[in-house]
């Protein structure tokens, strides 16, 4: 849950990305670490095997001042995606404000899709958080691939659930601050309505996410460019 | 696995393997003849590399040497630091130092102390007066003073830079490498409890099994 140390002034949210071994997870976070501000954002931290698959985990942290001086941190944290890997999972997943599912688009990798996010619903009833209420976004990561679930059959079965679904093709930054964005937003919505963080605080999500971006990447994202369907974003889209 | 692990925040002590990173920056404070001290968060001193200074000598033979030095030191460890920016700071003696933090992933460790230096450019008479004030023979403290190393603030810069950068390296690899050792031995304490508890259980599932475990225990 949100830390909040008011005697420092700082706040704290934790975004897991969570998904099956080779979905994307590490390279939505590695493309992000591009398109952030230099001042914001820390450093990409990766505790990895030497083929490069995320044994522990991956740490990125961003850090923003509000106008009234709090500082806002936001860790980002992907979890290794390997079954044998749970214990890491549980532990990453600990203390979680809001999560990415990073699904693999492909056809072939629905069952690996499916495991993964039963796990995720049983880990997250184990570290006693609300899978019916934790802000959670699903990314269909790998659309550029052949043999992917289409658009209309991801609409037809998620579009009636509260969970925001995004297309995203991680590798070429596709979909991913996107998805990023949608899940800050509802990550913030409810610390807001928890914590009546916006009024107290001075806190704005439009400044925040206006400051974060870097240069390069301003006038290129649109939300909606890569939404399949807004759940329960549908709320706070202008 | 213990999320604590997770979470935990490492101090400067533990980050900087003092023996290894002594040698480049001994090294480097050879060659610009400037001393570099890290500070951790409560500003117990970890590394200096040395050597008296001519300039320190003569300040500690004035009258008021102790206020002097304690100023001095003070504003040293609790100049407060923003971001990732050195602060300047002119000491009462006249001499500057260059304070810079080290942070990770935004959280401040602790610092490094760059100094004494010349101020760039301060006048004579200025040091006359210093001299004056705190009753230490003037030529005496001029001709230390001019001994201090005299870096331009462009070069000053360049240091504080090439230090940070040192700095950053050693915790950024350190605390990963902490981190990876913690999980891992956090995971084979788990696989450790778990081999345990089905031992037990196979012992009590087997009664056979446990008479020969039994057997060997008293053959061990």
């Amino acid at each position: 849950m949100v830390q909040m140390n008011l005697e420092f002034r700082e706040v704290t949210v934790k975004v897991v990305y969570y998904g099956p071994a080779l979905s994307g997870k590490t390279t939505n976070l590695q493309k992000l670490h591009q398109m952030f501000n230099p001042q914001h954002r820390g450093r990409l931290m990766s505790l990895e095997t030497q083929s490069d698959r995320t044994l522990f985990y991956d740490l990125y942290p961003i850090q923003y001042h509000t106008p009234a001086g709090l500082k806002v941190k936001l860790k980002l944290f992907t979890v290794p995606g390997q079954v044998i890997h749970n214990e890491t999972r549980k532990a990453v997943l600990n203390g979680a404000d809001a999560i990415v599912f990073v699904a693999d688009s492909q056809r072939s990798q629905a069952l690996s899709n499916s495991l993964s996010f039963k796990n995720l619903k049983e880990n997250l009833k184990i570290n006693n958080l609300d899978f019916e209420t934790i802000p959670l976004v699903i990314q269909f990561n790998k659309r550029d691939l052949a043999e992917i679930k289409p658009v209309e059959e991801i609409k037809a079965d998620w579009g009636q659930t509260r969970f925001p679904t995004f297309s995203a093709i991680a590798t070429e930054g596709k979909g991913v601050f996107e998805t990023f964005e949608c899940v800050v937003r509802l990550g913030f919505e409810v610390i807001n309505k928890k914590y009546d963080f916006n009024r107290k605080f001075g806190f704005n999500p439009d400044s925040f996410f206006a400051s974060v971006k870097g240069d390069k990447i301003e006038n290129q994202i649109d939300i909606n460019r890569y939404m399949i369907s807004p759940g329960q974003f549908a709320g706070l889209l202008k | 696995m213990n999320e604590v692990v997770l979470e935990k925040k490492f101090e400067l002590g533990e980050l900087l393997d003092l023996r290894v990173l002594g040698e480049p920056l001994r090294n480097l404070a050879d060659m610009i003849g400037i001393q570099i001290r890290i500070y951790d968060l409560a500003g117990k001193e970890l590394f200096d590399t040395g050597g008296e200074i001519h300039f320190c000598q003569v300040v500690h033979q004035a009258d008021m040497e102790d206020q002097i030095c304690r100023s001095v030191r003070e504003k040293l460890i609790t100049q407060p630091l923003t971001g990732s920016s050195a602060a300047q700071i002119l000491a009462v003696c006249g001499s500057r130092y260059t304070v810079l933090p080290i942070t990770h992933q935004f959280d401040l460790l602790g610092r490094v102390v760059l100094g004494p230096y010349q101020d760039h450019g301060i006048a004579d008479s200025r040091l006359s007066a210093i001299a004056a004030q705190y009753r230490i023979d003037s030529a005496k403290f001029i001709s230390a003073y001019k001994k201090l190393p005299n870096p331009s603030p462009e070069q000053i810069k360049k240091i504080a830079r090439f230090n940070s950068k040192i700095l950053d390296a050693f915790v950024f690899i350190n605390t990963k490498r902490l981190l990876t050792s913690l999980m891992h031995l956090e995971l084979m304490m788990q696989s450790k409890d778990r081999i345990f508890k089905e031992v037990e259980k196979e012992m009590q599932s087997t009664p056979e099994d446990q008479r020969e475990i039994e057997k060997y225990k008293k053959m061990f």
